[in-house]
């Protein structure tokens, strides 16, 4: 591992109150990004996936701990620099896939771009060009209810990647599709990842997914229960200590 | 300023790609401004018909009189030197016609009752010129000569006397009290209360004779349309001293304040329209921006602050508004236009406030007024709506968490 | 004359003109009752007399003068008892009276007690009211001789001999041994809504009978009946009763009584000034 790692996240703390109820999310996780890596974040539903790529995005901030990106301590921005930082440095892809509805494939690809004030040829040109890194070029004119679930995530992830960040973060990507096009999905972000160098770190809980990553972080209620670099040797159901 | 500008274009664009949310806004926007501008037109037009009606059936468009006349009307203050007064206005521009008018107070005396009423003296050829009334004479003719007398129905028939038949008419008059009868030739029937119970036309030298006065209390002009002060007030430089014109509000004298009075009146219900108009665009706003929650999450979440999304949300609704508003002021105005253009009003509504306006001289014609001033009226209005509509959402657009609205339900 | 002369504004003619058209009726209405009242006595007064005895003329214009002749009788002094019958109420009054037989009368209300005070003064064609309660004299608008009197339709203008001469033609309708009817048609421009009076006297005295009032269109509205004649020293012949009856539907009918009356008298110019109308006249 390099000497300065993409993120840097340390003892990071989050509980939710529910009414009279507090949930812990994240008890104290530490973990290390680079910059390439290809890493998913495994764990069963409720074990703190998506708060911690909620947090590592700046969407929310924790209760305790550190994030830093490339060196840069990003856990405590306020509101406005946390949105320009997203804006500037972080891609997402949701489980939801969060299209614009009104807007064609072309011109979610490009909505971040938009957000940025990119001119309109530059921000359809880098569009385009990402809408047919992930094989979507033919329906750049669709709406996002044209399309299966499959393909507006790749429409997502075009929005993701065509603004060029350090990382894209992907909750659950493929919780809403068949394993098909699930593990299609992951291929096609693996490919990205490496001819293209794009740095992901994505959650799931299905893990027929996993043979296909570098890195699995298990999580188990809000902690790092096994941090493999190797996805053939730590199978989920043996990492449980 | 760029980032301004950039929220300014997303905003815009924002607007055309939410097609029927825009649509739905500009609709809203445009169908208030259009109510309040013909709310307007038409509570103006509506005055306008009362005060045409009063020129055309009552009064003159523009009189020329005495001062003492007008302050005082009895026939001793008539005009004198008719020929020179008529030699001076009917110089002026926009005066197309002018006729002479003795008006006289009388008692018509019938065998089976007796009224008082004004008797105008008029000059039958010249009277149709400036007065609707002779075109209003449903049953018989005009004068035609010196002898004969024209009646309201309404008078008539109280008076129980019938066409051809004779009424004797007694004055009090300057030189002495006078009576002569006169044959009934004509019947007016306006279904004006006012005009039918009250119009008594008889021949100028008959009211001369009656009155025993040479010459005339007024001198009635036909003018434009709407251009009855400007030319009355040109008209009263060219006159003699103690002589002025008078435009049709003036002649009203009080009517016409009580006219303008109920326009006052009528503000609390154009504020209501407006109102009216002002929820309806808040609600339009407003719901549109609740249904757009998990998409604003989404934004935030790619990283446009709370502070542009916010501005963002405002300028849409600005946008929006102003071509709803500017689509309402074209519709709004096509519609005054054609209504001013087309008495479709006037059968409309007559009937509606004929019965409880029967004191006022309200003919069949109702035309909308078209002023400048309604477009102001309208402005006002949604102005404050889209301001009082943006900043609600605006506020609760920068109270989102991003990832707590992109759970919102689509 | 064309037009029947309706009484002057004189000096004061600025003044009252103003009054407009609506204020001459509510001031006429207001005081038509017990004016009219005056009025009739007044014409009762004047019109008291009563034709000679001499040769019926031929001609209807002859006649009718002869009959104005009469009506136009001399100087007098009564009490008249009059009764007005409407559909709602009926009035009684009592009147006195002073006329010069010409065209001057005073008469004064002395019953009912509200109306007793109240005094009306004609002189020829103007008519002046004093008001007790007010103290003041007031002359009244050209209306008041052709008002109604007291819910009849008869008025002054009506029964003035000089409105029968001068603003209606006569032609002979109906002559017998007893009586002969005159026809009077408006002439052209005459100022009264009638169509036709027919008047009705006794021969061969010409002793006024009866006065019909027909409108335009044939039908009578009114009518007046003269009764009890009473034959005086001169050798007149005086109706003692006179009966109006307004035939307009809803109309009322005036019955006037003649009582204590003293004729051939010649009142003083001073009886007929409008100091004699406030304060009376004794001589």
């Amino acid at each position: 591992m390099t000497a300065e790692p993409l993120y840097r996240v340390r003892d990071l703390r989050k509980s939710y109150r529910v009414g009279e109820v507090t949930t812990s999310a994240l008890s104290g996780v530490d973990l290390d990004v680079a910059a390439g890596e290809f890493t998913a974040v495994a764990g069963p539903s409720g074990s703190g996936k998506s708060t911690l790529l909620h947090l590592m995005g700046v969407l929310d901030h924790g209760d305790a701990g550190e994030v830093w990106l490339r060196g840069e301590r990003i856990d405590r921005l306020p509101r406005g620099a946390a949105a320009r930082l997203r804006l500037a440095r972080i891609g997402f892809v949701f489980q939801a896939y969060n299209l614009i509805p009104v807007l064609s494939a072309l011109e979610n690809a490009a909505f971040v771009l938009e957000l940025r004030g990119e001119d309109r040829a530059a921000r359809e040109a880098k569009a385009r060009d990402a809408l047919a890194r992930l094989d979507m070029a033919a329906y750049a004119d669709r709406r996002p209810n044209q399309l299966s679930g499959g393909q507006r995530q790749r429409v997502a992830i075009a929005r993701a990647i065509a603004a060029d960040p350090a990382i894209v973060l992907a909750d659950e990507p493929t919780a809403n599709l068949d394993s098909r096009a699930g593990a299609d999905l992951i291929d096609l972000m693996r490919r990205l990842n490496e001819e293209e160098d794009v740095t992901f770190v994505f959650s799931t809980h299905d893990p027929r997914l996993l043979d296909r990553v570098d890195r699995i972080v298990r999580l188990e209620d809000g902690r790092v229960v096994d941090d493999g670099t190797d996805a053939t040797d730590a199978p989920a159901s043996q990492a449980t200590p | 300023m760029n980032a301004a500008l950039a929220t300014l274009k997303l905003a815009w664009r924002s607007l055309f790609r939410q097609r029927l949310r825009t649509a739905l806004l500009i609709a809203v926007v445009a169908y208030a401004t259009l109510s309040i501008l013909f709310f307007w037109g038409f509570t103006d037009g509506f005055l306008n018909a009362i005060f045409q009606g009063q020129a055309r059936l009552v009064a003159a468009p523009v009189a020329v009189t005495t001062e003492a006349y007008h302050a005082d009307p009895d026939p001793v203050h008539a005009l004198a030197g008719l020929d020179d007064v008529r030699r001076a206005v009917t110089a002026v521009p926009g005066v197309r016609a002018a006729t002479p008018r003795l008006d006289v107070p009388a008692l018509l005396r019938s065998p089976y009752a007796q009224r008082g009423a004004t008797l105008r003296g008029v000059d039958p050829a010249g009277e149709s010129a400036v007065s609707d009334l002779p075109d209003a004479i449903q049953d018989g003719r005009m004068l035609e000569a010196p002898g004969e007398l024209v009646l309201g129905a309404d008078l008539a028939e109280t008076l129980d006397v019938r066409l051809g038949e004779r009424v004797a008419v007694d004055v009090a008059a300057v030189g002495g009290p006078a009576a002569t009868g006169l044959r009934l030739v004509g019947l007016i029937d306006t279904g004006i209360e006012a005009v039918d119970a009250g119009t008594v036309l008889a021949h100028l030298a008959d009211a001369r004779a009656l009155a025993g006065v040479d010459g005339a209390t007024e001198l009635a002009l036909d003018v434009p349309r709407g251009r009855e002060a400007a030319v009355a007030a040109a008209a009263s430089d060219r006159l003699p001293e103690g002589v002025r014109a008078y435009g049709i509000l003036d002649q009203m004298g009080e009517l016409a304040r009580g006219l303008a009075a109920e326009r006052v009146s009528m503000i609390p219900i154009g504020l209501l329209f407006s109102l009216f108009g002002a929820i309806a665009v808040t609600s339009s706003l407003v719901v549109s921006v609740m249904e757009r929650t998990r998409e604003f999450g989404v934004i935030l979440a790619l990283g446009l602050g709370h502070v542009r999304l916010a501005w963002m949300v405002v300028l849409e609704a600005i946008l929006g508004t102003l071509l709803g508003y500017g689509v309402g002021a074209v519709l709004g105005y096509a519609l005054l236009f054609v209504l001013h253009e087309v008495n479709v009003l006037g059968p409309l509504f007559t009937g509606v406030y004929g019965d409880f306006l029967s004191g006022l001289a309200l003919g069949d014609e109702i035309r909308a007024d078209v002023r400048l001033e309604y477009l102001a009226y309208a402005g006002v209005t949604v102005a404050l709506a889209a301001l009082f509509a943006a900043l609600t959402p605006a506020r609760r657009v920068a109270r989102l968490v991003p990832a707590e609205a992109m759970r919102a339900a689509e | 004359m064309t037009t029947f002369p309706l009484p002057l504004f004189g000096s004061s003619a600025a003044r009252i003109a103003r009054l407009r058209v609506a204020a001459v009726r509510t001031a006429a209405m207001r005081t038509a009752a017990v004016r009219a009242a005056a009025v009739l006595a007044a014409v009762l007064v004047a019109g008291g007399a009563l034709a000679q005895e001499a040769a019926v003329p031929a001609d209807a214009d002859a006649i009718v003068d002869r009959i104005v002749e009469n009506l136009r009788g001399g100087g007098q002094r009564a009490t008249i008892r009059m009764t007005v019958e409407r559909d709602d109420a009926t009035d009684r009054y009592v009147l006195e009276t002073i006329g010069d037989g010409d065209e001057r009368a005073l008469t004064r209300v002395v019953a009912p007690p509200n109306e007793a005070g109240r005094a009306f003064l004609v002189d020829g064609s103007e008519l002046f009211v004093y008001a007790p309660r007010v103290g003041r004299s007031l002359r009244l608008p050209p209306s008041g001789r052709s008002d109604g009197f007291l819910g009849s339709d008869l008025s002054y203008d009506d029964l003035a001999g000089d409105e029968l001469r001068d603003t209606y033609d006569a032609a002979i309708a109906e002559r017998t041994d007893d009586r002969v009817v005159v026809s009077l048609v408006p002439r052209a421009g005459a100022a009264t809504p009638y169509g036709e009076l027919r008047l009705t006297a006794r021969l061969p005295d010409l002793t006024p009978l009866e006065l019909t009032y027909l409108d335009q269109r044939d039908a009578p509205v009114k009518r007046l009946t003269l009764h009890d004649p009473r034959t005086l020293e001169d050798g007149r012949t005086v109706p003692t009763r006179f009966e109006v009856v307004d035939l307009t539907e809803g109309g009322g009918r005036t019955i006037a009584t003649w009582e204590d009356a003293t004729f051939g008298v010649e009142p003083p110019d001073r009886c007929f000034t409008l100091e004699a109308l406030e304060t009376g006249c004794r001589w």
